[in-house]
């Protein structure tokens, strides 16, 4: 198991050289600057800002430079805000980001795979077919639009929730992790509904249920670990969408996360940021994908002990 | 101590009803075997499942006059009372012992799981049951093993492992659903062995379920033959085998392979040699060990086979699961690369560059079900060799086609069906079919007929030997059942473990083997 761990980590080194190599020549090739604005700027200061950000020396030195710099830890200086560092923006909002995804997540989980279990346990009947429409609408209405139709429901009319900020008033954080994790539970929905449907025909439930075990005991014992194996595949996808996809969600929402930095980075031109911003979600990506591929060789007897013996 | 009374169970779907089982009746005790035979589709298992409510309903509808166990109607009980029988007082096992035993797992929690909820023990105790359960029916080191997943054992233990599941709770009846259908002959001898000395110490009733009247006849007291639903007959054991009364059941007993009346009259020039093997050696390179201290393993599956195939014979390849048979017919068809050794073919190397050279080998598979594409009409399946061998214009296409068709016993009519449309036999024909349309020398069947019930087994039998007749085609069948090779084949060689153990004359061969696998073997056919 270890070997196998260390292996994919080392696997990951080169991955995330290569974001770093493409999304450098990216954001160098694309037209514009970070100090392109619409007041022109005076030639000597801009020679000057070049200068003091290592704009003016030739691409590959500029780039190892960066390289250097980040294996040291650190981002560089922000083109757009001077007075901090990428490091320091990073570090403030990626908490947040994580902590709403993480919520996000689990409620996505539990909704969608009770969602997906209810109807695999009735194929083809109302329950089946009302779970399966709400999650097909989950996956139809973009976050942009359920937010603020939650802001208008539960925050306005209701008055039940605050409508926005994080973590300044009790209850804060649920519209926002319901906002960003609906799409996922609807699609989680779907795959857990497969992943039951496939198990539940197998020989050894037939065999569970002839050993007289009553029926939720089936389905809980010895039919969610095969049957929710597609959804922990998809965790890892998943989780790397939830991050990389909150800036909406931060926006209604008012949320200081790093979501809208990532945006707002590639309109500045803001080169370290879109770098930093970069590195951090692929690394996060990468990791995330390793968990899943470890919890599923992990969850499959099988496949652990050939891992176990290599 | 149960008695069955005019059991029938309908489904009632969209296309509209079906009787799966109509006025089944049987009675049996304690320390009996009452075997149920049929051919797949009978309703042999729908009505054992249906008496302790694993048949969903709808769309199912059960009724009949009464199902009485020990004084209790198991159709009038709810769903907990029902649940208190099945797995308790009524156990079951069944066919495939690969799928039956939840892979997530680990055995002894399985075995104890079912204990637990039929007794009022606590764990420990019914981890002390389990394992004696699995001393029970011959695992060894049950205390050990108790710990194991259902993929650490082989196929035979585990179906052990499902019986010792079956009766750590005590029952009185076992309902045996195909037990040995998915196991190999010798391990098969062996389950038998240990269902009958069980049900000596138990005093155990066993139904049980097969499609094998050889096996059936080996353990069963009594007999019901069953055909689309219906029972046909049924009596003492003895009676039904010897003296069949109806149709149906004399059909099943011819249709079993009989060595005595070889189906081809084996008229052929045994000097030429088509094939010949010569010193085949084949590994497989496993890596162990962490990436930073690997090293190479070799495991050796075929060690130095030789044997010769002559032109017009049919040579029977015959061994048990992990022999080696298979990578053999790989090597042949040139699906996988041997790692030392020679194959000639008509003098010279055998090798697969060019179309002409592929289209002299053809291949007929296992499972007529996955080895069709069911996308493709049989028209566009059985088009497309001749097409790409050029073996006729595009004008002549169709009429050829439907000689193909006529050739292996179809109706000319249904070339633009789809396979779904056709029956597992009439895939089976089609399959050969297909491999007739390359114009082949040699056909390599594998394990052609053992996904078939046993009339249609006999007439795919029929249908080969008559091909290798008529054609002078020339076999390599390949299988596990011996009484099939020693009716179709003129020559056997017996496979174990990556070895050839005996080669021969079919009739030599099964009338004084030699070696001592072959004997053990040839022993463990059930007597018919």
């Amino acid at each position: 198991m270890l070997s196998y761990i260390v292996k994919r980590v080392l696997a990951a080194i080169p991955v995330l050289f290569l974001v770093v190599l493409i999304t450098f020549i990216l954001v160098r090739i694309a037209p514009g600057g970070p100090f392109d604005e619409e007041r022109s700027v005076p030639p000597q200061v801009l020679e000057n800002l070049n200068k003091r950000y290592n704009l003016d020396l030739p691409v590959h030195e500029q780039f190892f430079s960066y390289v250097g710099n980040l294996l040291q830890g650190d981002f560089g200086p922000s083109f757009k805000y001077p007075n901090r560092s990428v490091t320091e923006i990073i570090s403030t909002g990626a908490p947040v980001t994580i902590e709403l995804g993480l919520y996000a997540l689990i409620f996505a989980m539990i909704l969608g795979c009770s969602a997906g279990v209810f109807a695999a346990l009735r194929p083809n009947s109302w329950r089946d077919y009302s779970a399966m429409s709400t999650a097909m609408i989950g996956i139809c209405v973009p976050s942009f639009v359920l937010g603020p139709l939650l802001v208008l429901i539960f925050g306005i009319y209701l008055g039940w929730l605050p409508v926005s900020g994080w973590g300044y008033s009790p209850g804060d954080k649920i519209l926002p992790a319901l906002t960003l994790g609906a799409a996922y539970a609807a699609y989680l929905a779907r795959l857990s509904r497969g992943g039951m449907l496939e198990v539940l025909n197998q020989d050894y439930i037939r065999t569970a249920r002839a050993k007289g075990l009553p029926e939720w005991q089936v389905v809980i014992k010895h039919g969610l670990r095969g049957g929710l194996t597609p959804v922990i595949a998809f965790l890892g996808p998943a989780a790397a969408g939830l991050l990389s996809g909150s800036f909406v969600v931060e926006t209604i929402y008012q949320i200081p996360g790093i979501g809208r930095f990532f945006l707002q980075a590639a309109f500045n031109r803001d080169y370290t940021m879109i770098l930093g911003t970069t590195i951090f979600f692929a690394f996060l990506i990468i990791l995330f994908n390793l968990i899943t591929d470890i919890l599923l060789v992990w969850l499959n007897p099988k496949l652990r002990s050939e891992v176990f013996n290599q | 101590m149960l008695d069955v009374e005019s059991l029938s169970v309908k489904f009632h779907t969209r296309n509209g009803s079906s009787t799966a089982v109509e006025d089944l009746s049987f009675t049996i005790d304690a320390g009996e075997t009452l075997g149920i035979v049929g051919e797949s589709g009978s309703g042999k298992s729908v009505s054992c499942y249906s008496m302790l409510g694993l048949v969903p309903c709808p769309p199912g509808e059960i009724q009949a006059k009464s199902v009485d166990f020990n004084g209790k109607k198991l159709l009038q009980l709810n769903n907990k009372e029902l649940r208190k029988i099945r797995g308790g007082r009524i156990s079951m096992i069944f066919q495939d012992p690969m799928t039956s035993l939840n892979p997530f797992m680990r055995i002894g929690e399985q075995i104890r799981e079912a204990i637990c909820l039929h007794q009022d023990i606590d764990k420990n105790q019914a981890k002390v049951r389990a394992i004696a359960a699995l001393e029970e029916v011959g695992i060894k080191n049950p205390e050990a093993r108790f710990r194991d997943f259902p993929h650490e054992f082989s196929g035979g233990m585990r179906q052990r492992v499902m019986i010792a599941m079956a009766l750590a709770t005590e029952p009185e009846i076992l309902i045996a659903d195909e037990p040995t259908t998915a196991l190999d002959v010798t391990i098969q001898a062996q389950i038998l062995e240990l269902l009958k000395q069980v049900q000596q110490q138990r005093n155990l009733a066993i139904i049980f379920i097969s499609h094998d009247l050889a096996v059936v006849k080996d353990v069963a007291d009594k007999v019901i033959v069953m055909e689309k639903g219906v029972v046909i007959e049924t009596g003492p054991a003895q009676e039904i085998f010897s003296q069949p009364k109806h149709d149906y059941t004399k059909k099943l007993l011819q249709a079993i392979p009989d060595p005595d009346k070889a189906l081809k009259s084996n008229e052929h020039n045994n000097s030429d040699v088509l094939l010949d093997v010569a010193a085949l050696y084949k590994s497989y390179q496993r890596t162990e060990g962490p990436f930073w201290r690997k090293r190479k393993v070799e495991q050796e599956v075929l060690k130095n086979i030789c044997f010769n195939v002559y032109r017009g014979e049919i040579l029977g390849l015959v061994g048990e699961s992990g022999s080696g048979k298979s990578t053999l017919s790989n090597i042949i068809t040139g699906l996988l690369d041997a790692s030392s050794g020679s194959i000639n073919y008509n003098g010279r190397e055998l090798r697969f560059d060019t179309l002409a050279q592929r289209k002299k080998v053809q291949l007929v598979f296992q499972d007529p079900y996955a080895s069709l594409n069911p996308r493709m009409t049989i028209f566009d399946c059985l088009a497309e060799p001749l097409l790409l061998h050029k073996i006729v214009e595009k004008p002549q296409l169709q009429e050829k086609v439907e000689g193909l068709m006529v050739e292996v016993g179809l109706s000319k009519e249904v070339i633009w069906r789809y396979p779904h449309e056709f029956s597992g036999g009439q895939r089976q024909r089609i399959a050969i079919a297909r491999a007739l349309a390359c114009e082949p020398e040699l056909l390599i069947a594998d394990e052609p007929v053992s996904a078939l019930d046993v009339t249609i087994q006999a007439q795919i039998l029929r249908l080969l030997a008559e091909l290798s007749e008529r054609k002078g085609l020339t076999m390599l069948f390949i299988s596990h059942d011996l009484s099939v090779v020693h009716s179709l084949c003129d020559r056997v060689i017996v496979m174990d473990k990556g070895q050839i153990v005996e080669q021969g004359d079919c009739d030599s061969v099964f009338k004084q083997p030699q070696h001592r696998y072959t004997q053990s073997l040839i022993n463990a056919i059930p007597k018919f």
